[in-house]
């Protein structure tokens, strides 16, 4: 209750800060619109050639994409400005001041600062989801619209441990930074896991989970899931919250500060 | 009094990496890596009781640091035990993290910089749990104090040092902690700006009866603010007590300083040592038991002025003790 | 010129030792540009799975990829915002040398990291390469780097005028990326689309040289391509250097 209180505050600030700003709004406006727009374009192309893509047809393909802009506005909005160049924050010692605040320090530590700009890509997103969904034709039904919210939360979730358990790698190796990695492996979430062949697809379902990130929501709401599958997601989310959370304390004990 | 902070011997040892010099050393390193311990804290045992400020001193690299690190939870101690307010800081419990602060003068704010300074005094209430009325009352103190008024609409990117360190300030004693670990908080200042940090740490602490564990190379800090000293050196406690005390004994002499008729100069070698000699100011270092009879001798054969006793500047005193160590 | 290419060389060299330290942040930076082809790739294959020199089509556009891209906001953006470029201003000689030599530096520290990993694909997917095709993509590839540096070069520079600089080099790559055959090969593009994006200076950057030494493209295509190459050479030699002027007397007016 006192994060969400705590999560709110900080939203709030950061937005006026952000709009503050006029032109950096504009500006993310228009970059987030092109690079959604000849994402879009190049997913006609592709259907073009061919009406298949790993098993999946246009309008899935577009919902699909949705969700992954909407998921990457929620990465760059809540979750980049807490974990980037996080190794140089290690170094500096700057987790001093989240270990001496009376909340959970993994929370301060990894949402404790938002770029709410972030969010206009997270529209964006939806509105390609309701384009994906009104090239359909078909009627959704609304239970396969809340199945998708869910498992949208759950990838939330898993994008949100990912992100930062890749960040605190640099407790244990010292000055590596695999921002960029993270960064390329999130790409692949583009398109379905299907169309990848072995062990791609194993790889992206388990170890750099996309497939639970992009995948397994876009499936929800174009075909449903089946109940285990859902269970499972919602399984893999706890799991990873609790990874997380070990790891975090684990780590925590190896961090010796700096030196002033 | 009571007690409220306890520490017994407290000892952190850093595993610090080493690497020879050269490529192939670069390498083998990738593989094996070594490591030196290093003992920043040795055993370290002391006790504060509620309302005293006291003084940390001791050389670069004597652990200060580190020891205000472990007391405020940052650091998990190697060795030892610590209990301050009936908690054991590394666990750092709210109710604990809550009625302590540390602040330091190298990096006086954490957090997100693209905030005011208003905006992150209230992340702090909401972080702390402080209530409107409380809030209000202790900015309109802070304010009075530290002059924010200009401040609270800036952005933290934007300030300058000076100004940090007065938002440093506020945003830690918005909450009122009841002990105060103080990283050398006066570094970078202006003459001005350190003069009132002082005056409102010791308001501070007069109103709210606040511990304070006070770090910093500037002997006019703790001069002014502290009764007790605690120096360090090397990882261990060499001296903990009165700071007069202190002095007194590891500088065995006075100071004389006599003003005489006449500016031509004089040698009054016999007496002392002469440390300083300006338009007939005298500065005469006078061992402690020797000052009676020279002040005597000195009125009887010169036409003096004016004549004062003084303790040897501080400065010298403890630049003597880090050097010599504490006998 | 010679005094100007040593120097050039001397700032390479230093900046080639500078980047010593930075070695597992630069083999991250080479996956990460590894990415898009091998996207594109899986994407396609998967799409068209009897498309015949695919593989060697995305090898080939995985060098390109290599050996044009410039970081030029870090390494040039970057020193404008901290106001550090001001200590290349006050040398007797123009700053470019400085920026060349880090770009000299880096396409080192790529080919160095980047070369096993297109030796190993290379070996893994055994691609038919046939080595008139590599020849005759060479020159487009050099020219490639060029036409690439100079448009990177003329985006990093809006630094003098605008903090958005790192937004708008990463947007000119996403357009690289879409429109230059990284993410759709500009053979698959349908009708007037394709020769829109045969003209363009994307393509220039990236596509040609792979299209050409994955024999792609007849003779008429391939001297059209080096046409287009030729023309944004140019167009943007022009661009970059009335940019540069007008940047650095911004700069030296407001004092960064
Ligand atoms: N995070 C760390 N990792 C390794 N060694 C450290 C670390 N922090 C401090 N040290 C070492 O421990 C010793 C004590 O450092 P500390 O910062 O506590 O000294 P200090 O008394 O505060 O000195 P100063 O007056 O210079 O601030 C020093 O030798 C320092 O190099
Ligand atoms: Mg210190």
């Amino acid at each position: 209750m006192k994060l969400l209180r705590l999560s709110c505050a900080i939203f709030a600030m950061s937005l006026k800060a952000d709009l503050a700003h006029r032109s950096n709004i504009l500006f993310q406006v228009l970059l987030s619109l092109a690079a959604a727009g000849s994402s879009l374009i190049t997913v006609q192309i592709i259907f073009s050639r061919t009406d298949h893509l790993g098993g999946w047809t246009l309008h899935e393909a577009v919902i699909l994409f949705g969700t992954f802009t909407i998921l990457g506005g929620i990465l760059l909005t809540f979750v980049e400005p807490n974990v980037l160049w996080f190794h140089q924050r290690v170094i500096a010692g700057q987790l001093d001041e989240v270990l001496v605040k009376p909340a959970p320090s993994l929370f301060l530590l990894s949402l404790g600062r938002h770029a709410p700009l972030g969010l206009v890509q997270a529209v964006i997103g939806a509105v390609i989801v309701a384009w994906g969904i009104s090239l359909s034709g078909d009627a959704f039904p609304v239970w396969r619209g809340l199945v998708w919210l869910t498992l949208l939360a759950v990838a939330a979730v898993i994008t949100w441990v990912t992100r930062v358990l890749v960040a605190l790698i640099s407790l244990w190796v010292p000055g590596l930074a695999l921002d960029v990695v993270y960064d390329g492996a999130w790409q692949f979430g583009r398109y379905p896991v299907t169309m990848y062949r072995q062990p791609a697809r194993f790889v992206l379902t388990w170890v750099l989970p996309v497939a639970f990130i992009t995948t397994v929501p876009a499936r929800a709401l174009t075909r449903g899931v089946s109940p285990q599958l859902l269970g499972a997601s919602l399984a893999f989310g706890f799991v990873a919250i609790m990874i997380l959370r070990l790891v975090w304390m684990s780590g925590l004990r190896r961090y010796t500060s700096a030196t002033s | 009094m009571d007690r409220t902070i306890h520490v017994h011997h407290l000892s952190m040892t850093y595993r610090v990496p080493v690497r020879q010099e050269g490529l192939g050393a670069a390498l083998r390193s990738l593989i094996h890596r070594s490591y030196r311990e290093l003992a920043a804290v040795d055993a370290v045992s002391f006790d504060l009781f509620a309302g005293e400020i006291v003084g940390f001193i001791g050389p670069n690299g004597a652990g200060k640091t580190t020891t205000l690190k472990m007391l405020s939870g940052i650091l998990h101690p190697t060795g030892g035990d610590a209990d301050i307010l009936g908690f054991q800081p590394w666990k750092r419990q709210p109710a604990f993290l809550r009625r302590i602060a540390i602040i330091r003068g190298s990096q006086p704010i954490g957090g997100p910089v693209e905030l005011t300074v208003m905006d992150s005094l209230r992340l702090q209430q909401l972080i702390y749990d402080v209530d409107d009325r409380a809030f209000k009352r202790n900015l309109g103190q802070l304010n009075a104090m530290l002059d924010l008024r200009t401040l609270l609409d800036r952005q933290i990117r934007a300030l300058s040092l000076g100004e940090r360190m007065r938002c440093g300030l506020a945003l830690n004693l918005i909450y009122r902690p009841e002990v105060l670990f103080l990283d050398e908080p006066t570094i970078g200042m202006d003459a001005s700006v350190v003069e009132t940090t002082r005056q409102f740490i010791a308001a501070y602490c007069q109103e709210t009866a606040a511990t304070v564990l006070l770090t910093s190379h500037y002997m006019a800090d703790v001069e002014r603010l502290c009764r007790r000293v605690i120096l360090m050196d090397k990882g261990t406690v060499r001296y903990d007590g009165d700071l007069r005390t202190l002095s007194e004994r590891l500088s065995p002499y006075k100071i004389l300083r006599v003003s005489l008729v006449g500016a031509k100069a004089l040698d009054l070698s016999s007496f002392g040592e002469v440390d300083e000699a300006e338009n007939g100011t005298y500065d005469i270092r006078v061992g402690r038991r020797d000052v009676p009879s020279v002040t005597a001798r000195l009125l009887a054969d010169f036409p003096v002025t004016d004549l004062a006793v003084l303790e040897p500047p501080l400065d010298r005193v403890i630049d003597r003790a880090y050097r010599t160590g504490v006998a | 010129m010679t005094r100007s290419l040593r120097l050039i060389g001397i700032y390479a060299h230093r900046t080639f030792l500078e980047w010593m330290t930075w070695r597992g942040f630069l083999v991250t930076l080479v996956l990460g540009q590894c990415v898009t082809p091998v996207l594109g790739f899986a994407v396609w294959s998967a799409a068209l799975p009897d498309a015949s020199n695919l593989s060697t089509y995305y090898i080939s556009l995985l060098v390109v990829q290599l050996m044009t891209v410039f970081q030029l906001d870090h390494t040039l953006a970057n020193p404008i915002y901290r106001g550090t470029l001001s200590h290349q201003l006050v040398r007797p000689h123009s700053p470019i040398l400085g920026t060349l030599g880090t770009c000299f530096a880096e396409r080192l520290w790529f080919v160095i990291i980047g070369a096993p990993v297109v030796g190993l694909l290379v070996f893994l997917s055994n691609v038919p390469l046939v080595v008139a095709n590599v020849l005759l993509a060479l020159p487009a590839l050099a020219l490639a780097m060029v036409v690439r540096f100079l448009f990177t070069l003329a985006l990093a520079l809006t630094a003098f005028w605008t903090q958005q600089a790192h937004g708008i080099v990463a947007f000119g790559a996403t357009l690289t990326f879409l429109i230059g055959g990284s993410a759709v090969p500009i053979l698959y593009f349908p009708d007037p689309l394709r020769s829109v994006a045969e003209s363009s200076p994307f393509s220039a950057m990236l596509g040609l040289p792979a299209a050409i030494a994955s024999g792609s493209l007849n003779r008429d295509q391939v001297v059209m391509g080096y046409a287009w190459q030729a023309v944004w050479l140019a167009v943007f030699l022009i661009v970059t250097v009335v940019v540069w002027r007008s940047g650095v007397r911004r700069f030296t007016a407001v004092g960064g």
